[in-house]
């Protein structure tokens, strides 16, 4: 039978009664003051799986989405740098080039967003998972 | 003495079959449905042609005495075993119950599923096995132990003659991770599965990483960081349609062709588009999968392990109908150099294509295997000799694409002349030499590079240099002067050319005359 297990919070002033259930391995029904929350705990891992996935292997082409940045999947030498702070990019737009095993890899954008920091300049070497661009 | 009537006897056998049906009962079944799994009835069942499936073993049930288990028992006990057909075609099948003392393998669940893995060598047909299993049963000891062991040796006995299909639909830790390791195929279901050999806690304990049970085994570990799973499945539906749609590729056994599908898809096609696909720039990488949707009949590609090694493509597709392996290097990813994961991925399917009857084709754009300590270190001459090694033995028609790079032990190793490749095709875009011309150039002209006085005049002797190698060697026709390389084609006319020499292959013999030996000596 699935087990439940109950907490009382109190943040502040504010106090709040959680019923933990879980309904098989990773689903969980979250109650909270008689609100039903359905919890699937992968979903909650995905994105760090993902920015696992940057940092071992091979890697894919352009770097996973880790929260808020854009980072390197193969080590190479950043070639040209196409976009600046401020740029609004849509995902599939080309942010740098990579020379990898001279290769000219073109680094695309993975999401819809403001460029907020490039943390690299033509030249530079890096490694797989380095940050390569920071959104906003 | 009143005997039982008919009627009697046979309302006798019909209860017993209903009671079957509900496995470790309804409480059960309804927590499987509640973690968005099937059952391992309703998955036989969306799996196999309607109404095929035979069952046998159901009234099984186990002899244990020890820990109360002589209280706890259930026909089946835990696994449902069987045959039937996929779009017509046999198959054996069995389906862990994970309802009944979470699918664990006991005793009799291990006999009743080394009888049906012997059934399937008989009959020379695919086995199926759908993973939903806690392990072994503790309850039962050694006995459990014993029948594992007995199943992963008919999985050693049917390798290389039917195909082996495992699917991973729940939990699969321990000693049942073998069997699944064993096989051919091992599909994985996202989510509700995860398969290690020790668990978090274990892990905990005993070296004190902190890690949940997805980041650890589940089905995206696997498919991208371990590579011991061929696809990460959406849920129970995908992974048993996916399972079908292999099968369409494979013989029922070795002895056997797979199946021709045709799909209307002319054999003469040839597309324009494919000429403009290689960039004529060797540093400018393009996506190969393009290459292969070009050639291959429409729709046919069935990528294996996308998510494992992306610098190197492998899968069934199907040319003219004909199934047959791909195995493709990507420029996309690491300039679609060999490394140790992308050459344990090549050699390994290399060798489930021969076991199986199935033509080898493979495209080439590679500069060469990956440098560095990492690699090295990890043992990439002993990983990347596996890829020089299966090729070598393979006797299946191979056939060979050289669309742009192909230096050093890259050229040899993917599937050359000289490794029995029968027949290569090139691009006009190929280079095929010892190295590319940046590198040749300090290295045969390092004594006129030493003269320069400047780093300007360093770079302009190399840039010159290279050109004249670049002119002189990096191109097919050398190769082809020598007969290394059949003929050298366009890039469109790659379909038609494949298609006619499969043809003229399809009656292939292997005449290379091999000694007698137990067996080969794989470097592992």
């Amino acid at each position: 039978m699935a087990k439940t297990s109950k907490f009382q919070l109190s943040l502040g002033n504010v106090h709040y009664s959680v019923d933990i259930t879980e309904r098989a391995y990773g689903l969980y029904d979250v109650k909270v003051n008689d609100e039903l929350f359905k919890i699937n705990i992968a979903d909650l891992l995905s994105p760090s799986l993902q920015a696992a996935g940057t940092a071992g292997g091979a890697g894919g082409a352009s770097g996973a989405p880790a929260a808020g940045n854009l980072c390197a999947a193969m080590p190479g030498t950043v070639m040209t740098v196409k976009c600046k702070p401020g740029d609004e990019v849509k995902p599939g737009d080309v942010l740098l080039t990579l020379e990898t095993m001279k290769m000219e890899n073109p680094i695309k954008s993975n999401r819809a967003g403001k460029v907020k920091e490039i943390k690299v300049s033509p030249g530079k070497f890096v490694n797989v998972g380095e940050t390569l661009i920071v959104f906003e | 003495m009143a005997f039982q009537t008919l009627p009697e006897k046979f309302k006798e056998l019909t209860d017993l079959k209903e009671k079957k049906k509900l496995g470790g009962g309804k409480e059960a079944i309804d927590k499987q449905h509640a973690g968005g799994k099937l059952t391992a009835r309703e998955r036989i069942e969306k799996l196999l042609d309607p109404g095929s499936f035979v069952e046998i073993d159901e009234f099984v049930v186990h002899r244990c005495f020890d820990f109360g288990m002589e209280k706890r028992k259930v026909f089946g006990d835990g696994v449902v075993t069987g045959y039937g057909t996929i779009n017509g075609r046999t198959v054996f099948v069995y389906a862990q119950d994970f309802t009944f003392i979470g699918g664990s393998l006991g005793e009799m669940q291990e006999k009743k599923i080394t009888k049906v893995q012997d059934m399937a060598l008989k009959a020379g047909c695919p086995i199926i096995a759908l993973n939903d299993s806690g392990g072994a049963r503790i309850q039962e000891g050694v006995n459990s132990l014993a029948g594992g062991g007995d199943i992963f040796f008919r999985n050693v006995m049917s390798s290389g003659v039917i195909p082996q299909i495992t699917a991973i639909m729940g939990p699969c830790a321990g000693i049942a991770v073998y069997s699944p390791a064993l096989a051919d195929f091992i599909f994985m279901v996202k989510k509700t599965s995860y398969m290690f050999i020790t668990g978090p806690k274990v892990v905990k304990a005993a070296i004190g990483e902190d890690v949940t049970f997805e980041q650890l085994g589940g089905a995206e570990a696997h498919a991208k960081f371990s590579g011991n799973i061929h696809l990460a499945c959406e849920n129970d539906e995908d992974c048993l349609k996916q399972i079908k749609t292999l099968l369409s590729y494979l013989p029922s056994n070795n002895m056997d062709d797979a199946p021709i599908i045709e799909c209307g898809d002319p054999p003469d096609r040839m597309d324009e588009a494919l000429n403009e696909v290689v960039p004529a720039d060797p540093k400018k990488p393009y996506d190969v999968h393009d290459v292969i949707n070009y050639v291959f009949d429409k729709g046919s590609f069935f990528e294996l392990q996308p998510m494992y090694a992306p610098n190197a493509v492998i899968g069934f597709a199907r040319l003219n109908g004909r199934s047959v392996g791909v195995i493709a290097d990507q420029p996309m990813v690491y300039a679609g150099c060999l490394d140790i994961d992308s050459s344990d991925k090549i050699a390994r399917f290399i060798r489930t294509c021969d076991a199986f009857n199935i033509p080898l084709i493979t495209f080439v754009d590679v500069p060469g295997y990956l440098p560095g300590t990492k690699q090295e270190h990890g043992g990439v001459i002993r990983h990347g000799a596996k890829v020089i090694y299966a090729y070598c033995e393979a006797t299946v028609p191979k056939l060979t694409v050289i669309m742009r790079k192909s230096y050093g032990g890259g050229y040899i190793a993917m599937c050359s002349r000289h490794l029995g490749a029968d027949v290569v095709f090139a691009w006009p875009t190929a280079e095929i030499a010892v190295m590319g011309p940046e590198g040749a150039v300090e290295i045969i002209h390092r004594n006129e590079l030493m003269k320069a006085k400047s780093p300007e005049e360093v770079k302009e002797i190399t840039n010159r240099l290279a050109a004249e190698y670049r002119n002189k060697f990096a191109n097919p026709y050398i190769a082809a002067n020598m007969g290394y390389v059949d003929t050298v084609i366009l890039p469109n006319e790659t379909r038609p050319m494949l298609i006619k020499t499969l043809e003229a292959l399809s009656t292939k013999r292997d005449l290379q005359v091999r000694p007698p030996k137990r067996h080969g000596n794989i470097p592992l």
